[in-house]
């Protein structure tokens, strides 16, 4: 996700990438705001579906918090899963709101900016049933402590007796296809661009970190303090880092290979 | 005249050979012997000399060749042809059950000699003008009575295998054989061998039941159905039936008892059919000889309550089985069997996804090199497994080595294989044509790429009484099949190969039969291969509709998993019949004893030993009978009474001996004396399988008109003895004479 340039850039400088992220707005814009595209649920035809979770919440100035980077790093991520690996993905972008009962079709569910994620009754037990039954959860993209807490205390409803802990890089999930040595702190395209820091606000650490169920199995994978889909959208920049999107592909692409196993 | 003379007619000579009881070398040394013996003999005495001489030798030598000839006993051996009538066999059943009442006042085995009796039996009588006459007593073994019924001494079980084995094996096939019993007979595998080779030599088997009525009020257990062995922690279906007389509308309580302790009951009403079937959800929980017992509770107007209960013998073994699941993509599946068997430690699981062209994804491997390169191309790497899952893979996936090691391992090792539904899998992965469509129970049609449905699995009648299809009726806490969310088929198959079995069929959304195959298996060589072209079983886990506690999908697999292995053959496995015996009893043993390589091993390499119930432990030297492919037979009296316990031991020679348990209940009630009920279906099928007819005994008379004579072509090797034949006289009174006619013109007689 894109944030306002800072004044020691430059005022034309400014307005270029001001000028750029408006357009990619006035792009995404529409299609954020239009019902997002859903796979029919009677007419399952691939084996993994990228799905999106759409669970509702406050737009920005960028629109829906949940739609940040959608569609392009959905479909940017896919298109490397399916030449790097053999799973039969499909194609396209898959949004689909949290609440709905076809959810249950699609046991992989990836979900950003949950910074100030806020879910109701409903979508809290429908989440819940959802992980227990076998769904798997990807977090991405939130940063900082304010995040982390309203995250945290949004999760301790839909599992009060379960904590979240650290996955240490022995654990399955950075091993499932790629051989994981270490976590990095991917940036947004703009930080990550101009060379600048990569943290924002105070989440200068980023952590893996999971929620497991009775049986030691992860189901919740939260990625804080990084911004995994913007390493996917913005692979073809010519000033994103190259090591940014490797690592995002390389930590996605195991994700779903561990999602489809454990 | 050379009849009268040789003893046999020239023909006899012409076709046989004579053979003395030296050999041929001999007889010429002897001969030699003999003639050097004569000639010094004369030249010694100085009597004679010259043609004299050489008569007088000559004749002597020929008397005492004679004499030497016959006392070597010559035999003429000559293959013979007789047409011979070969009657007809009555067997008569002469095991404890036939002490039973079979009406007021008469025993069976008195109503059965009102049938058998040579001098004035109805059905011995009527068939004396026709045929001559076979009895055999059919008890524990058979006995030839040759016209002396048996007295009262009746014990035992009716092996009838035995029997119909003893009158094929002596004299020429008989045009027919009776069976008059009262229905109390083994049914075990060795008489439906029998009663195949019966058929097979067009004898008909027509039975005569004796069992008579049986008594007013009266409650009976059937034989219990359950599996012989289970893993520790199987779930299984124990059953049995219950017959009564006289109790329409009764409410009976059917207990099963584990070792003597309450496991489940069931609240029965007793219906107008007079029959039922009561069903009982076990765990097998603890290791070691379980015996279970089905039991009523006795109704007071009972007169006999002694077949109220029915006890079964159930091996638990803690062992392991170990699966190995393939896919060539990563698929949810594979998540799903993980979670599904993960839990239950006696499912030991490893998985083995292709990722990318040449990666693999492997999990609960042996070690970090196991299958590093994907699927083993050796069928011994697959051996230790007993069940293979075959995801969503073709073809391209599975080069010619790897396929036949898939069938190695079904054909020869025994182990079981469930190949699932995909992209990838079974005709829409290109299977057809390979060796592995071979394997499979269902014919694969023209790939239909585009074809995607979603149906229900539902139970099929043969499935009813499966492990795994009877949990689609909703039994063991498992939703109905019908009621779970449908599933995807990718894969259309409609057709069965001859001697598959359906166990899942499929229904669309209306309950209307799709006519696509949900579960379908076949035997294969040793083994067990099953088909279930689904795609997506996960969605019994997954789907909104599925409470997050139903175990449906869980237990599924489980049972699949356990179907399949437990089904596996071993290495060593050690069958007994019967499992409940009277002392003294046969009890035919059967081994099957391969080496490492599921190869056959030599009986020499077994033992066997006996464990009586205070612990006592005997060795046995039994002769073991080769049945072919590792396969071996015996049989051995039942030794004392209680808990016997049989081992086998194999010394494979590679390795540290192993050793197969099972366990028999020696009671002196055995079996025979449980029943009271008619046994009229159990003759009925019997005679069907021969082609023979099943009557009553008050119809006894009738069945001479439907036997047939068979006049019988016996061909033989016969030995007939020369040593009497009036030739060898002659000849020596000839040489006797000739010899005294010289010695008298010479004057030296």
């Amino acid at each position: 996700m894109t944030r306002p340039c800072r004044s020691d850039h430059g005022r034309n400088g400014c307005l270029r990438r001001a000028g750029v992220v408006l357009l990619s707005a006035l792009l995404v814009m529409p299609a954020a705001w239009l019902s997002p595209v859903l796979a029919n649920g009677d007419d399952v035809a691939h084996e993994f579906y990228f799905t999106r979770g759409n669970y509702g919440g406050e737009s920005g100035d960028w629109g829906p918090r949940w739609a940040i980077d959608y569609p392009k790093a959905d479909q940017q991520f896919l298109v490397a899963l399916r030449r790097l690996s053999v799973v039969d993905a499909y194609p396209l972008d898959h949004a689909l709101e949290i609440e709905r009962e076809s959810l249950r079709d699609f046991p992989f569910l990836y979900m950003l900016e949950v910074g100030s994620l806020d879910l109701d009754e409903d979508k809290t037990v429908r989440l819940r049933d959802y992980l227990l039954a076998g769904g798997f959860l990807v977090i991405d993209d939130f940063w900082g402590s304010w995040e982390w807490q309203t995250f945290e205390a949004q999760m301790r409803e839909v599992f009060p007796d379960r904590e979240v802990v650290e996955v240490p890089l022995e654990h399955p999930v950075f091993h499932a296809f790629y051989e994981m040595r270490e976590v990095i702190q991917v940036p947004n395209v703009y930080q990550g661009s101009t060379g600048g820091p990569t943290h924002e606000y105070d989440g200068f650490i980023p952590r893996v970190r999971g929620i497991f169920d009775d049986e030691g199995r992860l189901m919740v994978l939260i990625n804080w303090n990084t911004d995994l889909g913007d390493g996917w959208e913005w692979a073809d920049h010519p000033q994103y880092p190259l090591r940014f999107s490797t690592y995002s592909y390389e930590m996605g692409i195991n994700f779903v290979i561990y999602a489809m196993s454990f | 005249m050379f009849e009268w003379l040789a003893g046999y007619p020239l023909e006899r000579f012409a076709n046989g050979t004579v053979e003395l009881a030296v050999p041929v070398g001999t007889w010429l040394i002897l001969l030699a012997g003999l003639a050097v013996g004569v000639a010094w003999a004369l030249r010694y005495s100085r009597l004679v000399e010259g043609g004299m001489a050489w008569l007088l030798g000559g004749a002597r030598f020929i008397l005492l060749a004679l004499l030497l000839f016959v006392l070597l006993d010559p035999h003429l051996i000559t293959p013979s042809r007789e047409s011979r009538d070969g009657g007809v066999a009555i067997l008569m059943d002469t095991s404890a059950s036939m002490q039973l009442p079979a009406s007021a006042g008469e025993t069976r085995f008195a109503r059965q000699r009102e049938v058998v009796d040579p001098r004035d039996g109805t059905l011995a009588r009527a068939l004396r003008a026709r045929f001559s006459l076979r009895l055999v007593g059919v008890g524990q073994r058979p006995e030839m009575l040759h016209g002396a019924l048996p007295g009262a001494a009746l014990h035992g079980t009716a092996n009838l295998a035995a029997a119909i084995d003893e009158v094929l094996a002596t004299g020429a096939p008989p045009a027919a054989m009776v069976f008059v019993s009262d229905g109390g007979v083994r049914t075990d595998a060795a008489t439906a061998r029998a009663l195949l080779r019966l058929r097979a030599a067009g004898v008909p088997l027509h039975t005569v039941h004796v069992g008579g009525q049986p008594p007013e009020i009266d409650i009976e257990v059937g034989p219990v159905e359950a599996p012989r062995r289970v893993l520790r922690g199987a779930e299984v279906r124990i059953a049995a039936p219950v017959s009564h007389h006289g109790l329409a509308g009764r409410t009976v309580e059917v207990r099963l008892e584990e070792d003597g302790l309450l496991v489940a009951t069931r609240t029965v009403e007793l219906d107008e059919s007079g029959r039922t079937r009561v069903e009982f959800d076990y765990r097998a929980g603890i290791e070691g000889t379980r015996r279970l017992r089905v039991r009523v509770a006795g109704v007071e107007e009972e007169a006999v309550t002694s077949n109220n209960g029915r006890v079964a013998l159930l091996e638990v073994h803690d062992g392991r089985l170990d699966i190995l699941h393939f896919e060539a993509e990563p698929r949810f599946e594979v998540k799903f069997v993980r979670r599904a068997l993960g839990p239950d430690d006696s499912l030991q699981l490893a998985s083995v996804v292709r990722t990318a062209e040449n990666k693999f994804y492997r999990l609960g491997v042996r070690s970090v090199d196991d299958m590093a390169d994907g699927f083993p191309a050796r069928a011994e790497d697959l051996f230790h497994y007993e069940v293979l899952i075959i995801g969503s893979v073709g073809a391209d996936d599975l080069d010619a080595r790897q396929q036949l090691a898939i069938r190695t391992f079904v054909e020869r090792r025994g182990g079981g294989v469930l190949f699932l539904g995909g992209r990838r899998a079974l005709g829409e992965g290109s299977l057809a044509g390979t060796s592995l469509e071979a394997l499979l129970p269902v014919r694969l049609g023209e790939p239909a790429p585009g074809f995607r449905q979603r149906y229900s699995l539902v139970t099929t009648a043969a499935g009813r009484r499966h492990p795994v299809a009877a949990l689609g009726l909703g039994v063991q806490g498992t939703a109905p099949f019908a009621d779970m969310p449908p599933l995807t088929f990718i894969n259309p198959i409609r057709e069965l190969k001859p001697g598959a079995t359906l166990l899942l069929g499929t229904a669309d959304a209306g309950g209307k039969a799709a006519g696509l195959v949900g579960l379908a298996y076949q035997r294969f060589g040793r083994g067990n291969v099953a088909v279930m072209p689904v795609r997506d079983l996960w969605r019994w886990q997954m789907h909104s509709s599925v409470p997050l506690d139903d175990e449906t999908h869980e237990r599924t697999w489980r049972q699949l998993a356990r179907w399949l292995g437990e089904a596996a053959t071993d290495r060593l496995e050690l069958d007994v019949w019967p499992t409940v015996a009277a002392p003294g009893e046969m009890l035919d043993i059967e081994v099957q004893a391969l080496d490492s390589e599921w190869l056959p091993l030599g009986a020499e390499r077994l033992s066997l030993s006996t464990t009586l119930a205070g612990g006592a432990v005997t060795t046995l030297s039994p002769q073991w009978e080769p049945l072919g492919e590792g396969l071996y037979r015996t049989r051995i009296p039942a030794p004392g009474a209680g808990l016997l316990g049989l081992t086998v031991s194999a010394d494979s020679g590679d390795e540290s001996p192993i050793h197969a348990t099972t366990s028999v209940e020696v009671s002196a009630l055995g079996t025979e004396l449980v029943s009271l009920a008619s046994g009229a279906d159990t003759l009925a099928n019997i005679a069907a399988q021969t082609g023979g007819m099943a009557v009553e005994a008050d119809a006894a008379g009738t069945l001479p008109a439907h036997i047939e004579p068979r006049p019988a072509v016996h061909a033989s090797v016969e030995r007939l003895p020369l040593w009497n034949a009036p030739l060898w006289l002659v000849l020596a009174l000839l040489a006797a004479c000739v010899e005294w006619l010289a010695r008298r013109h010479r004057g030296i007689a």
